[in-house]
């Protein structure tokens, strides 16, 4: 496993704590072996895919929360919450998990405030993501 | 196996799919609930993995129509959620999910549960082979069971419950029939002279002959040993009598060899009466008067048809009766 993602500890971390890994190291090494063992470069084609969709997701939240739309919301967090646990990304998953109990709640008054967090997490996940592509 | 994957974002989609084929099962994926539905219906699959939230359908609605299918074919269907919404789980469970999975997908637990998923859809695909299977047994003993072996005629099951639909025509709708008894003269005899390899062929034959000499419409089954019945839709009793001559010349035609009996070859005696709307009668009581009409016809020296010919003149009863009191 790549030296930059260590052992994630304990999932009551915040995202914003320095000690928290960006990437769960056992995830991302799951998902290496699983690439292996069908031929493929499957952490690299996820990241290919996330690196879209993610920013694509942030749009449509983006939108959504101006049109304080909580349906919206609610479907573009559970999708982002779904691709960056795929990924490991745990604090960013966590983070689109509390925008989307929010949302199911039609509760938007802190929406705007989660998704400003949301973005700056989303840009540490795609630099380590980064990284994990170039270690060899 | 044959896995469809329904989810509507690709990194999950890419997940899932690789580990699904990473265990050899092939697979095929759709986006949301209505393309998962059709899917289901069109592509047959074994296992469906599902995530819990889709746009246009929820989790519960595709359980619920997946289970609410009368195919006949079981569709393994696992849930996928996350640990934050474990609860879903309970909640598809009951809706019909038959197991759930966490997101993100750990491949060692899917094929821990691939691994049931294989059990439960081999042992329902064999339970729909022997439904299937005893359901066409139970045709075939059905027929079976009101079939005369010997001469491919129905039987007395067969005519019991011809006679239950014949009854309500008849109160219902005013239709009538006439009904014959035909009987092999000295059967007996013919058993005690030929042997009984020679009686089940001389059955046969007869039936036959009686069979070819119906017209479409009309029915005829084997009543007793040597008795048979004929059911002739919407005649009265002389065109019941035309009918059952034919077959009486017809047997005498075959001329199957019965020394015992007065022409040297087999014959058969009938009794003719008719159920019908203006009488009223139970088939039973039909039957009794067809009954008696033989016997007459037995008197008077076989080989010929008597009619239970109604209305009867009162003489003519009491002569009737007077013979039939006779030991």
């Amino acid at each position: 496993v790549t030296p930059i993602v260590r052992t994630h500890v304990g999932s009551a971390a915040r995202p914003t704590e320095p000690f928290r890994p960006v990437l769960d190291a056992e995830i991302i090494g799951r998902l290496e072996r699983l690439g292996e063992s069908t031929n493929q470069d499957l952490l690299g084609q996820l990241i290919a895919l996330f690196r879209t969709d993610a920013d694509t997701r942030i749009d449509d939240l983006r939108r959504a929360l101006a049109e304080g739309d909580a349906g919206a919301v609610l479907s573009a967090a559970h999708s982002l919450r779904g691709a960056s646990a795929n990924l490991g990304a745990r604090g960013l998953s966590d983070l689109c998990a509390r925008l989307e109990s929010d949302a199911a709640l039609s509760d938007l008054s802190t929406a705007d405030l989660m998704l400003d967090a949301l973005e700056a997490e989303l840009l540490q996940v795609h630099n380590a993501l980064q990284q994990t592509v170039v270690m060899p | 196996m044959r896995i469809l994957i329904v989810d509507d974002d690709a990194t999950s989609r890419l997940v899932v799919e690789s580990a699904v084929r990473a265990l050899g099962h092939e697979c095929f994926s759709v986006t949301d609930g209505e393309q998962a539905w059709d899917a289901v219906q069109s592509g047959h699959p074994d296992v469906v993995l599902s995530d819990w939230l889709m746009p246009g359908m929820s989790g519960v609605e595709l359980c619920q129509r997946i289970r609410g299918r009368t195919s006949g074919e079981y569709t393994y269907l696992i849930m996928l959620t996350s640990q934050a919404t474990v609860e879903q789980a309970l909640e598809g469970m009951r809706a019909g999910a038959d197991d759930y999975l966490l997101k993100p997908l750990n491949p060692d637990d899917l094929a821990v549960r691939l691994i049931a998923a294989a059990r439960v859809t081999y042992l329902h695909s064999q339970l729909a082979r022997q439904r299937t299977e005893l359901k066409e047994l139970n045709v075939e003993l059905v027929a079976i069971a009101r079939h005369d072996q010997l001469t491919g005629l129905g039987n007395r099951l067969a005519l019991q419950e011809e006679f239950e639909k014949l009854e309500a025509r008849v109160t219902r709708y005013g239709h009538r029939y006439s009904i014959a008894l035909v009987d092999i003269d000295h059967f007996k005899s013919f058993n005690d002279c030929y042997g009984h390899q020679a009686g089940d062929n001389a059955l046969r034959d007869v039936a036959h002959q009686l069979k070819a000499a119906t017209r479409k419409g009309d029915s005829i089954y084997r009543y007793g040993g040597e008795e048979f019945l004929c059911i002739f839709p919407e005649r009265s009793i002389p065109g019941g009598a035309v009918a059952v001559e034919r077959m009486r010349s017809g047997v005498q035609a075959l001329a199957i060899s019965h020394a015992a009996n007065d022409l040297g070859v087999v014959t058969v005696s009938a009794g003719l009466s008719m159920l019908d709307p203006g009488a009223t009668r139970p088939v039973n009581e039909v039957l009794r008067e067809a009954d008696e009409a033989l016997y007459r016809a037995k008197e008077l020296g076989r080989n010929r048809v008597e009619s239970a010919a109604r209305p009867v003149g009162l003489d003519e009863l009491c002569t009737l009766d007077e013979g039939l009191k006779v030991p």
